[in-house]
């Protein structure tokens, strides 16, 4: 996550790192994931479109 | 071993470390409850191919794209640098179940991946595992993923 989009979300880098991480962990996701993440939080799969959940819910 | 309150009253001398492993097998076909009839162990969390993903923050909602099984280490805060105790703890749950656990590995629909997460108000963190760990991580699975989160604080959540 760049620093643009922590500041858009309104996230430091720790919550975004932790956030990111974890949304990782629980879906069971590679580490080549690189989703599109939105301006609400919502993170969306590259190629399908779908949607993945939200960083919000995976903050600390 | 330091508790989190331990290390509040000593007035958090030293940095600390909250560490805890996950074993997660992924896969499109291998239902979660098939594992832990294999394994004969109950997931720490599990769910399967289709259900529900809900948002407290978004008003979308998905499904899950593959079933998970996983297990969960306890977590530990300490002062020591290490996830030993994590492997240790691995090693003796999975005691006797290597022949499953690398058929799954080696099934080309099954992913099984050892998930590392530390959290720590250091600035960083170092980490040493002897042959034994890592022949041990190898054989059980296909990938590892270490997670290493530097906060300013470490809250109280365990």
């Amino acid at each position: 996550m760049n620093k643009s989009t922590l500041k858009a979300l309104g996230l430091t880098k720790e919550q975004g790192k932790n956030a990111i991480e974890a949304l990782k962990k629980t879906e069971g996701l590679g580490n080549n994931f690189h989703g599109k993440i939105m301006g609400n939080g919502d993170v969306i799969h590259p190629h399908t479109g779908n949607w993945i959940g939200n960083l919000f819910d995976y903050l600390p | 071993m330091i508790t989190y309150h331990k290390a509040l009253k000593m007035g958090r001398e030293n940095f600390i470390y909250k560490s805890y492993c996950e074993l997660i097998i992924t896969s499109e076909v291998l239902d979660p409850d098939e594992i832990t009839g294999e394994l004969g162990i109950r997931p720490t969390r599990s769910f399967r191919k289709g259900d529900k993903i809900i948002s407290k923050y978004s008003t979308r909602t998905g499904e899950k794209k593959n079933n998970l099984w996983a297990l969960k280490t306890k977590e530990n805060v300490s002062e020591k640098e290490s996830i030993n105790l994590h492997i240790k703890e691995l090693q003796s749950v999975l005691e006797n179940k290597d022949d499953a656990i690398i058929s799954y590995k080696e099934d080309i629909d099954v992913e099984v991946c050892i998930w590392i997460w530390i959290e720590t108000d250091n600035a960083g963190i170092g980490l040493d595992l002897n042959e034994e760990e890592q022949t041990f991580l190898s054989k059980i699975s296909n990938r590892i993923h270490l997670s290493v989160i530097c906060k300013k604080e470490i809250e109280d959540e365990i």
